[in-house]
């Protein structure tokens, strides 16, 4: 505790006797002071000491401002009605003030009518007025702060003050997703977390995510962040089916499992990063933690929020194909320099020279209708709350034909706390029961751009799809083979706790979910080309679940204490977890329909064949701790520790020991600092180190099993699943962090660094083996080291704030490093192929493409190793690095009036796949990109891409084959900076609502991913594969929200 | 400070506590997963899972599209158009690298359908050869039989790969560390083991066939197999003594009706694999067989060769009987027809390995190398009699071996690669190919390593020459 004082007011020189024993401090100053005509506030952890100021001259007018009345009251907390103790409460324009005591209540003389400010950390301060009537008791609700240093942070297993944090946390809420027409949380916070990387895979409805924190850590397990939603881990892994040969049932690919999370009930999104934020979740820590917060019900009389929106989707940029000429062109000139003639079964050759098709647009040239609606309602009394929320969203897509993503959520949460005025006992009941539905082609039509433009008429005058007798694969056909998602989760928890001695809680959460996924893939007989000769239409059946329960029974023990000159502060957490998990998937062949009426029907198929089956269990045990000390509001010291057990290892490598220490020093708090405010407002440095570890492995790999075969006559024999080794154990993640947090300008302006420096060892692989072992891989511990350090910077300006004006930043920067340090082997190892020491893990190594051989008109490859002949390993050594190098998001925000304006620009540096060394060359039977008409045609002459060719054996087919698959021309830059998102919001004048009965209800135009800045010269640098995949549509809606009350 | 002290004592003490009752490791075990079955207790201690284990191989075989499956991938197709026999229609570069023998080191099928595949069937026979030294539980003559097919699969496997790909490692364990950095054994010892194996495993299979059908390798076939293997080693005398041993075996004769050589359980069949994918009968019928002009794509995308159908003589049986035509738009395409079924609900054929007609012609061209002409004609006379020719005339070496080569590139057509591997072993590869794939190369005969192979395993040490 400090004082602050002018030393002519209060000489230091002055000495006065007095005793006190068991006095508050609030009276034991004002006592002291009062004879001295002085006053004081009490203010961000400091007390200061002022005179008292005259009263105004014409104070005594009024008998009754003049009449000095005592008021009482009590301070709690908007979200959970607890009380706040320590909240300063401060009479408007003068310098009095009390604090409240442990229940939250004060009581403070007053002179009539007033204004009290009631100031509280971790809430927004808050201005009330009292009447000059008798005052009673006044009830004052603080509400947590959602932005700035006060802002209440979820963290794991509890909660804390952005100020006091000594971890790296970084957070998105309701306000930020709410601006964006998004239907999965990650999308919403793209460009907005720094370490957090997160790159669509497909721009298809319900596509999955690539999602990196801080880097990749692990060679070869998985590198997903934790999710956590409401206390109950969340699967990051999709139950969409993909067979052996990574081929999926729709053309999506893959579903994100977060499709099951409604982002309307989405009350935040806490990323934990650090040792000290995540080691306390031990083995799972290592990739990062993201908690997710569903919005609780609030106390006072029901209210309904409704919130519905409609817009349009396209694609924002394509890419100029060849047209018939230029193809037909291209494949004569491919003949002549291969020598050869087109054959009788070169049949593009020979179809009409006259038409053309721009594929492209044909098949991705729609517009995608977005419908989102939700509403809920929430309210309650002192001791029981409730929140209710539904919700609908439905989105088409670009493709011909109909299809679209649709999901339906309903929320119910409801809590409770006891009724004596402590409320010591409390419960906390929450279900979300999400269902999805997907219908998309089975492939992504997006890869017919290459279709030869002059191919025949895809419906014959009857309307029926045109297969030219068998030579023409008729892109129209896939618009039939159907693929069918409906997905559903069921996630429910509990918490109960209850204060059995002051500042002793005990607490049990529980967690259950159950997502369930059904996929099917229809390949009707009439989509099927004839000369393929398929007696009946096809179907593909999977379906997957994945259950899981958790139960984590804690005891928390908070004191504060006085001792001294020093006031301290000690929060204990320990805790058990029990979990389980099972996972179940099954995929079918179901063959010989008799009608294609009947293909989604599995019971209807003639034959059923398995095509796999996949059954896990996995338990989980563990007992955690934390111990966070703050002393002065100023030093801050957290302990984390963790001990796991995973049935996921062998039984004597189950167990292991995770940990982490976390300091924080607030030095903006130091008395010889002081003289810099309010220019240096705030100012922490903080630190930690731990070791959290990776379990992200398949289940029973130390397991020596037999699966059932194929069957074999009439008998099913029998295969061994893996090659097996009892004796892995766990990954170790060891993370050091150093963090600056500054405040300048009574904190309008925020400036934060971060730097990491994490280290993953005793790699836990599935070791890709040589296949004379009979298997691709082995799992096995490496002596492998990877590190992955970087700097995190994120900059939050108040730029203007005048009267009704405003204009907020925020800008955040990441740059990772990823590197291979160590790698005992490798040379002689299979991993040789891939990886370099000193090297990021991201990076391609194979044969450097030097250009196109003037003379030859092939492209030629350096002599890496000078031995004057191009082979391979010797000069298979270029190195290209991959993947994110740096990313960032700027966000602004401007308010004027009732408008308000926020704009994202997201920026990605980085390597990624050139879809002009896709799997066809130019030259053969495929459509490509107008770039290829840079292509060698005499000697002498230099040019970007080398001769066509349509022989994948000629010397530009062979030397196609290692551009394509082996050379560092696979990867371009693909760096951009997107307009990400804007959202223009007008808030409804509330003499308008008014007469509707509403209130607080807006207007508002979204527009997502509007344009993108980048060389990249494909459709979608963000996107961007081996083949042309479907990219983020450009997107636009326009919404309304309402609140009824 | 003593208070934190004290707080802090009993924090600690509790987390401490903590710790030590969740040390209880019971809650972290779990049962194997319904769906695997746990080879210590079970599988190779009874009668019924360790058989599981051997026909669990061919199970994998024949529902493959690669190796053994006859399909799109498999040693049958790949290697008939490395060969003369096919004319291959698809733009897909897999097969075309093979049609054109210019075959690139990434090629897929390489890799994953002839390299991967085979050592992935030399694993599981070595897995049994392994679980079978230490077991109890299974009775003696299940487990004699049984050793033998894995010998047998073992050796049939290394037999393809050390053809097509030369010097390959010799695998004979299951210990993934001495596999993984294995190097490339000399074709001599790899020979070796296969002789040694197929001996061994002629000594422990039955005579008869485990449940009658000719779908599980028995003595016979270890026995035909070994006379090929003499024959590729230009051993003349056991070639011709194990082919002999075959076509003095009363249960083969050769079928008088050549439509009737590929049903299931024929006279000829030594060893046939059952399909086992839904509404198809063989992979091979379903590929070659075409109802349109063949496809762009790879399924259904070849036709007979020109050289091969000019190869046959005016009033060969094989040439009405086992090829066919579809005529689209003028242009006649012929397709293998040894197979007759293209896709049926209902089993038919079976896939033929091994036949009796293959080792009259080893026996033919073991006694013409030994100078016995007139057994060796009277051998490929049986043939030529079921095709309605007239006797073979031949009456010198060089005359008896063209007619031998001629004999089996009519006969043994797009079946299990013969043609190629007969172009390779007698050096006349270079003089029938160059002059009609224009990429040839006389390296060509071996096909490269997977590229990823040599990557993974840096002791295999070069590339095959020419890639």
């Amino acid at each position: 505790m400090q004082a602050f004082y002018n030393d002519e007011q209060l000489s230091s020189a002055e000495k006065i006797d007095v005793s006190f024993r068991n006095e508050r401090l609030d009276q034991v100053l004002t006592t002291l002071l009062k004879k001295r005509r002085l006053t004081w506030y009490y203010r961000e952890e400091t007390f200061v000491i002022l005179p008292v100021k005259d009263p105004p001259a014409d104070a005594g007018k009024d008998e009754m401002m003049e009449k000095e009345v005592t008021i009482t009251g009590t301070v709690t907390s908007q979200s959970d009605n607890t009380p706040i103790p320590v909240a300063s409460i401060q009479i408007k324009g003068s310098q009095h003030g009390v604090h409240t005591d442990e229940s939250g209540t004060f009581t403070l003389p007053v002179n009539g009518p007033t204004t009290l400010m009631i100031r509280s950390m971790g809430y927004d301060p808050k201005e009330i007025t009292v009447s000059n009537k008798q005052p009673e008791h006044l009830k004052i609700r603080l509400t947590p702060a959602i932005k700035g240093l006060n802002e209440v942070l979820v963290i794991a297993y509890g909660t804390a003050i952005r100020r006091n944090l000594t971890g790296s946390v970084s957070r998105i809420t309701a306000e930020d997703i709410s601006q964006q027409p998004v239907a999965n949380p990650l999308q919403a916070m793209q460009g907005r977390v720094t370490g957090l990387n997160i790159m669509q895979t497909s721009g298809l409805p319900g596509s999955d995510y690539k999602v990196e924190l801080r880097g990749r850590n692990s060679i070869s397990s998985g590198n997903n962040p934790f999710y956590i939603v409401d206390g109950v881990p969340f699967t990051a892994t999709t139950l969409s089916w993909a067979s052996d040969l990574g081929t999926s049932l729709g053309a999506n690919m893959s579903s994100s499992p977060l499709n099951l999370i409604n982002v309307a009930d989405i009350e935040s999104i806490d990323v934990l990063k650090d040792a000290d934020a995540t080691a306390i979740y031990g083995s799972r820590g290592a990739n990062g933690v993201i908690l997710i917060t569903t919005k609780k019900g609030r106390k006072g009389p029901a209210g309904a929020h409704v919130s519905v929106y409609t817009g349009i989707g396209q694609v924002g940029h394509r890419v100029q194909y060849l047209n018939t000429q230029q193809y037909l062109q291209m494949r004569r000139e491919a003949f002549a320099n291969d020598g050869a003639t087109p054959s009788a079964t070169d049949y593009d050759m020979h179809w009409d020279s006259t038409r053309y098709t721009n594929w492209q647009r044909e098949m991705i040239g729609g517009a995608s209708r977005i419908m989102d609606a939700q509403a809920n309602v929430s309210g309650g009394s002192e001791h029981a709350q409730f929140a209710m929320g539904a919700g609908y969203r439905r989105e088409s897509t670009v493709y011909p034909g109909s299809f679209a993503y649709q999901k339906g959520a309903v929320s119910m949460r409801a809590s409770f706390s006891t009724l004596d005025e402590n409320k010591r006992g409390k419960a906390l009941f929450s279900a979300n029961y999400v269902t999805d539905r997907n219908q998309l082609p089975s492939t992504d039509l997006t890869v017919l751009s290459t279709v030869s433009p002059n191919a025949p008429r895809p419906y014959d005058e009857n309307g029926v799809l045109n297969w030219e007798h068998g030579a023409f694969d008729n892109p129209y056909a896939n618009l039939l083979k159907r693929y069918t998602m409906n997905s559903n989760n069921l996630l429910a928890s509990a918490v109960l706790s209850y204060e059995v001695l002051p500042g002793l809680q005990v607490k049990t959460s529980m967690g259950y979910t159950r997502m369930q996924m059904n996929e099917t893939q229809i390949n009707p007989i009439i989509s099927l080309n004839p000369s393929y000769d398929y007696a009946s239409g096809y179907s593909l059946f999977a379906d997957g679940n994945i259950s899981s329960w958790i139960v984590e029974p804690q005891a928390i023990y908070e004191k504060k204490w006085q001792h001294g000159k020093h006031r301290s502060k000690l929060n204990v957490l320990a805790g058990l977890t029990f979990q389980q998990d099972w996972r179940s998937q099954r995929s079918f062949l179901g063959t010989g329909y008799t009608s294609d009426a009947l293909l989604e029907d599995m019971t209807s198929a003639a034959v059923l064949t398995r095509l796999g089956v996949v059954n896990t269990q996995y338990r989980y045990n563990a007992a955690f701790g934390r111990i966070n000390y703050i002393l002065d509001e100023r030093y801050i010291l957290n302990l984390t520790g963790r001990r796991d057990g995973s049935s996921r290892f062998g039984p004597d490598n189950r167990f292991a020991n995770f940990g982490a220490a976390g300091a924080a020093w607030i030095f903006s708090q130091e008395k010889w600092l002081k003289g810099l405010s309010p220019f240096l407002s705030f100012g922490k440095l903080r630190g930690s180190y731990g070791i959290t570890g990776n379990d992200q492995i398949t289940d029973y790999g130390y397991l020596d099993t037999y699966v059932v075969a194929p069957l074999y006559q009439d008998d099913r024999g029998l295969m061994a699943s893996r090659l097996y080794n009892p004796a892995y154990s766990w990954e170790k993640n060891l993370k050091l962090e150093a963090g600056l947090e500054l405040g300048f300008a009574d904190d309008r302006v925020l400036f934060n660094v971060n730097w990491y420096y994490n280290r993953s060892s005793n790699q836990l692989v599935d070791y890709t083996l040589p296949g004379a072992t009979g298997f691709p891989s082995i799992r096995r511990n490496l002596p492998a080291l990877v590190s992955n350090t970087g700097y995190e910077f994120e900059l939050v300006t108040t730029n203007i704030s005048r009267g009704r004006f405003s204009w907020s930043s925020s800008l955040n920067l990441s740059m990772p490093r990823n590197k291979l340090v160590r790698f005992p082997g490798l040379q002689s190892s299979s991993y040789n192929a891939w990886y370099t020491e000193g090297q990021p893990l991201n990076v391609f190594k194979g044969a450097h493409l030097l250009g196109v051989d003037p003379k030859t008109g092939v492209y030629v490859f350096e002599d890496m190793n000078k031995d004057s002949a191009f082979t391979f390993p010797g000069d298979y050594t270029a190195v290209k690095k991959t993947g994110t190098l740096l990313y960032g998001g700027w966000q602004n925000s401007f308010q004027f009036r009732n408008w308000q304006l926020d704009v994202l620009f997201q920026y990605v540096k980085q390597n990624n796949f050139s879809y002009l060394y896709a799997n066809v060359m130019p030259g053969m039977n495929a459509n490509q990109p107008v770039s290829v008409l840079d292509r060698w045609q005499q000697p002498g002459v230099n040019t970007a891409i080398q001769q066509y060719t349509q022989s994948p054996g000629s010397p530009a087919g062979l030397a196609f084959a290692i551009a394509m698959a082996s050379s560092d021309q696979m990867y371009n830059d693909a760096s951009f900076i997107r307009l990400k998102n804007i959202c223009l919001t007008y808030q409804l004048p509330a003499k308008w609502l008014k007469k509707c009965r509403l209130k607080n209800s807006q207007v508002f135009l979204q527009g997502q991913n509007v344009f993108t800045i980048t060389r990249y010269p494909g459709i979608d640098p963000e996107t961007a594969a081996q083949l042309e995949t479907y990219p983020p549509l450009r997107s636009l809606i326009l919404g309304l929200r309402f609140n009824f009350f | 400070m003593s208070a934190i002290q004290h707080n802090m004592k009993k924090a600690g003490l509790l987390v401490c506590w903590l710790f030590i009752i969740s040390s209880c490791t019971k809650f972290v075990e779990i049962d194997p997963p319904k769906t695997e079955t746990i080879v210590g207790p079970k599988v190779f201690t009874n009668d019924v899972d360790a058989t599981g284990a051997v026909i669990g191989v061919y199970g994998e075989m024949i529902h493959s599209s690669g190796f053994a499956g006859g399909y799109t991938q498999s040693i049958t197709f790949l290697s008939a158009l490395s060969a003369d026999e096919l004319t291959n229609y698809s733009g897909q570069s897999v097969p075309r690298q093979f049609y054109e023998n210019a075959i690139s080191v990434n090629n897929a099928a390489i890799e994953r359908s002839l390299w991967n595949e085979g050592y992935r069937y030399i694993y599981a026979a070595n897995r049994v050869l392994r679980g079978l030294q230490t077991s109890s539980g299974v009775s003696a003559a299940t487990k004699s039989q049984l050793i033998g097919e894995a010998q047998f699969i073992r050796a049939f496997c290394h037999f393809y790969l050390v053809n097509l790909f030369g010097a390959v490692p010799l695998i004979t364990s299951t210990d993934y560390e001495v596999n993984m950095i294995k190097p490339r054994t000399s074709v001599d010892s790899v020979y070796k083991q296969i002789i040694a194996d197929l001996r061994n495993a002629q000594s422990l299979l039955r005579n008869d066939y485990v449940d009658g059908q000719k779908v599980r390798p028995n003595k016979a076939t270890a026995t035909a197999f070994l006379a090929r293997v003499y024959l590729y080693r230009k051993d003349w005398a056991n070639a011709g003594q194990q082919a002999s041993l075959l076509i003095n075996d009363p249960a083969y004769r050769l079928n008088d009706t050549l439509n009737e050589v590929f049903l299931q359980n024929s006279a000829e069949a030594i060893w046939q694999l059952v399909p086992n994918m839904p509404t198809y009968n063989t992979w091979e019928g379903a590929n070659f067989i075409l109802t349109a002009a063949p496809a762009v794509s790879s399924v259904n995308a070849t036709a007979l060769s020109p050289e091969l159908l000019a190869a046959f003589e005016p009033g060969d049986l094989r040439r009405t009987n086992w090829v066919d035509s579809i005529t689209v738009d003028t242009n006649q395409y012929f397709f293998p027809y040894k197979y007759k079924v293209k896709r049926s609900d209902y089993l038919t054929e079976y896939s033929m390995v091994l036949r009796l007609a293959e080792q009259y012609l080893i026996r033919a061209e073991a006694r013409a190398q030994r100078g016995n002409f007139l057994g060796a004609r009277s051998d490929l006379n049986m043939l030529r009699r079921r095709a309605g020719l007239p006797p073979a005339i031949a009456n010198t070496l060089a005359a008896m071996l063209r007619a031998i080569t001629h004999e089996r590139q009519v006969e043994l057509f797009t079946e299990w690669g013969h043609r190629w591997l007969d172009l390779k072993r007698t050096n006349t590869a270079a003089a029938v190919l160059s002059h009609i794939k224009p990429a040839w190369k006389n390296t060509a005969v071996l096909y490269p390593l997977p590229q990823n192979e040599l990557a993974k395993n840096p002791l295999l040490g070069a590339q095959n020459e020419g890639y």
